[in-house]
């Protein structure tokens, strides 16, 4: 697989399990040791803890939606972009306040792959509330 | 240059260009029509409108640090992190209050052609400390 074919990969896992709950989609697309580093916070190690992450998150959002967006990639790298917006329904470690009120968010999200793999992620959000 | 050099010059060009007011590096290294994606502004496209906002972030901002680090990259494709402190001097709508300590944390990536930077996106944070 190319950069993009691998980033629409990703893409497609990340819907699966933010707007269905099907975190095993990471399964075609991570590691077992996958890195993700979620700035600036520690880092996850594995894609249990990552599949553990997602599902927490999403018990405490309602009206979730998301818009990702491929940017670009070369050799063993690529860039997705996204924007997302949903409603707070629990207090979340690093997120505003659970208002009720709909608030949006833009993510960026840079992999690192091997053998058709993701391997290690950087990524970071900022949310409008 | 391979991609390693190329980030190590544009940090040492950012910092010049922030804590210097000196663009000379920086002019060298951004293709003059370079795209900022820095959500949720607008996009900021070509050198000079970087080197604006730089410029009037500089009359805005005291005790300014940052630190870029190099995080990895391969071929045309890099990406950095970059923390900062500083004070807003006066009131800016959609950044901390003045005279209140500020905190970021971003992630940079950056799209390199023909030995010029062509394309960044940036997101992060700002914590505003008590």
């Amino acid at each position: 697989m190319n950069t993009k074919e691998l980033g629409e990969k990703y893409i497609w896992a990340q819907t699966e399990a933010w707007m269905k709950g099907n975190v095993d989609a990471f399964d075609e697309i991570e590691t077992p040791n996958v890195i993700f580093h979620s700035l600036p916070g520690e880092p996850l190690v594995g894609i249990d803890g990552h599949k553990q992450h997602v599902a927490d998150f999403r018990k405490a959002f309602a009206g979730l939606k998301m818009e990702p967006e491929y940017l670009g990639g070369e050799g063993k790298f690529f860039g997705i972009s996204g924007k997302c917006r949903m409603r707070l329904t629990e207090q979340l470690p690093g997120m505003p306040p659970p208002t009720g009120k709909e608030i949006s968010g833009a993510l960026l999200f840079f992999c690192r792959t091997k053998k058709d793999k993701v391997v290690e992620v950087w990524s970071i959000g900022s949310f409008q509330f | 240059m391979n991609i390693k050099d190329f980030a190590e010059k544009y940090i040492k060009a950012e910092d010049e260009a922030w804590q210097n007011g000196n663009f000379t590096a920086l002019e060298k290294l951004e293709d003059p029509n370079v795209i900022y994606h820095c959500p949720p502004l607008p996009d900021g496209v070509g050198f000079e409108s970087h080197k604006k906002g730089v410029l009037e972030s500089r009359q805005m901002i005291s005790n300014l640090q940052q630190h870029w680090e190099y995080i990895t990259g391969e071929g045309n494709l890099f990406a950095l992190s970059y923390k900062s402190s500083g004070m807003y001097l006066r009131e800016v709508p959609g950044m901390p209050p003045p005279g209140k300590k500020y905190t970021t944390d971003y992630l940079c990536l950056f799209r390199v052609k023909n030995g010029r930077m062509i394309e960044t996106w940036m997101n992060g944070t700002m914590t505003v400390l008590s």
